[in-house]
């Protein structure tokens, strides 16, 4: 069964669309959502939860049409963190828990005591005092304490040292343990996405560039450099994306169509983002 | 809608402690005109549930109330409820008040200015739902300042032109209040279009 099942969705704005975007996701696995500030991260999201209305295309969530009047009650399995949590600011994490808990018809106030204890969050204490890192902290201890079978996490991580980002990681990790337990991230820091993600879905510009399994685009691609010379005599059907120099060339390449003594270097993720997304600059 | 109301009386309690607590006294304080006192029941049924629209716009909590698992009836409902109760707890310590501000205070009075509180709420409101405080605050001046001296006029008016205890004069007053009751009633479905329309 797929948790997420999204065709066509297209919204347009004065000077952005969010153009037909389509994938499934499969439900038990980790899709990181990787783009630059403003490629339609968030509006994607916002569009997946029905916060906004689109113009095109359907979308539905754990088996469900987010414009069905059963949404509301899907929405109780699904858990959301938004990029600056966004909860009042004079809100403590025990209030937290009270309204929460009104919220939630399977609200587990036991699992979000766990939480706090777990990310050491003082009870008592004012949202609006605390640090970046604590107000995500808190509002992934909610989003993880009401028996959610998705969680939509944006930006969830950004802004964060790399300590508490790699605590929160493992969060996310121990939640996918789980087979019915599904994760949507997104983020332009595409390490902590290598990290945990199954799939990689790359939006650039409103565009859905590529939505793809992790290990299968790490196999897919390499990097490797090359004289001036070697690029020349390359096929230029295995070239994805090029960055010349004085001395030669990087590329992006296809794994398989590359003769066998060129020797790639080590790809990350990273690398095979930053190619593709120039490659969609060059002119066509 | 619980947890909306919980939420609203939260905020409310820990960043408008001293207004309640401005217009508790102000309400309950004789005064000589009791305009003062009059002034503060409609500033408490207006201003602290716009307060708490602002208040929750600063803090983004719109855009993930939006994601959670409420309507926009409870979104747009619970904020009526907040505001009709702050209108009742204000008009109550204005009741309280005439017990020794006797002679200045009458229940018409409070009759009247609850029906104006609540005719504000319902053409203010969808505005508010619909464009956010910031942008709504242009709009709310104006309209504002045109029901408040559209009521004063329709006053003078009626002092005016009827005798003090005209039986006329005494059953608008009823008459008005059920109007604005209906017309608030009446705003909150508009609300809920506008606050859906805000989403995009």
């Amino acid at each position: 069964m797929n948790a997420i099942d999204c065709r066509d969705l297209t919204k347009s704005y004065q000077d952005f669309t969010l153009d037909h975007i389509t994938f499934s996701l499969p439900t038990g696995c980790i899709l990181g959502l990787v783009g630059e500030n403003g490629a339609g991260k968030s509006t994607t999201l916002k569009l997946l939860m029905n916060a906004l209305s689109r113009d095109k295309g359907t979308v539905s969530l754990l088996g469900s049409d987010n414009k069905s009047p059963t949404f509301l009650q899907t929405k109780q399995d699904i858990g959301v963190v938004l990029d600056d949590a966004c909860l009042p600011e004079v809100i403590t994490p025990q209030e937290l828990g009270k309204l929460m808990a009104l919220t939630y018809i399977h609200w587990n106030q036991a699992q979000y005591e766990h939480y706090l204890d777990r990310f050491a969050i003082p009870r008592k204490k004012q949202f609006k005092n605390f640090s970046r890192g604590m107000k995500m902290k808190l509002a992934i201890a909610a989003a993880l304490s009401h028996e959610a079978k998705l969680l939509l996490l944006d930006e969830a991580t950004s802004g964060l040292d790399p300590m508490i980002r790699d605590e929160v990681l493992d969060v996310f990790n121990d939640f996918t343990r789980d087979e019915d337990h599904t994760v949507v991230f997104s983020s332009h820091i595409v390490s902590d996405l290598e990290k945990i993600c199954d799939y990689i879905a790359f939006l650039h510009k409103g565009k859905l560039i590529l939505f793809e399994e992790k290990d299968r685009l790490l196999e897919e691609y390499a990097l490797i450099k090359l004289s001036p010379q070697q690029l020349a005599e390359l096929d230029p059907d295995a070239l994805v994306g090029v960055k010349e120099n004085p001395y030669g060339a990087e590329a992006l390449v296809c794994r398989a169509q590359i003769p066998t003594d060129f020797i790639p270097e080590h790809t990350s993720l990273e690398d095979i983002i930053l190619f593709l997304a120039k490659d969609q600059e060059l002119p066509q | 809608m619980k947890a909306l109301l919980y939420k609203d009386f939260l905020v409310m309690w820990k960043q408008l402690k001293a207004f309640l607590l401005m217009v508790t006294i102000f309400c309950l304080l004789p005064n000589q005109t009791h305009f003062m006192n009059q002034f503060f029941v409609i500033y408490a049924g207006l201003m602290i549930p716009i307060s708490l629209i602002s208040y929750d716009e600063r803090a983004a909590w719109n855009s993930f109330s939006v994601m959670l698992p409420y309507t926009s009836r409870d979104i747009v409902l619970s904020r009526y409820v907040t505001s009709w109760l702050c209108s009742l707890f204000a008009a109550a310590m204005y009741a309280i008040g005439s017990v020794w501000d006797t002679g200045n205070r009458r229940l018409a009075d409070l009759i009247w200015i609850l029906a104006l509180l609540l005719l504000l709420q319902s053409i203010l409101f969808p505005f508010l739902f619909r464009f956010g405080v910031e942008k709504a605050r242009l709009y709310m001046f104006f309209i504002c300042l045109i029901i408040v001296v559209l009521s004063a006029g329709l006053v003078a008016l009626g002092s005016a032109v009827l005798p003090q205890k005209s039986p006329l004069l005494l059953l608008g007053y009823p008459a008005v209040f059920v109007l604005a009751l209906l017309l608030s009633l009446a705003s909150v479905p508009l609300s809920i279009q506008q606050h859906i329309k805000s989403l995009g």
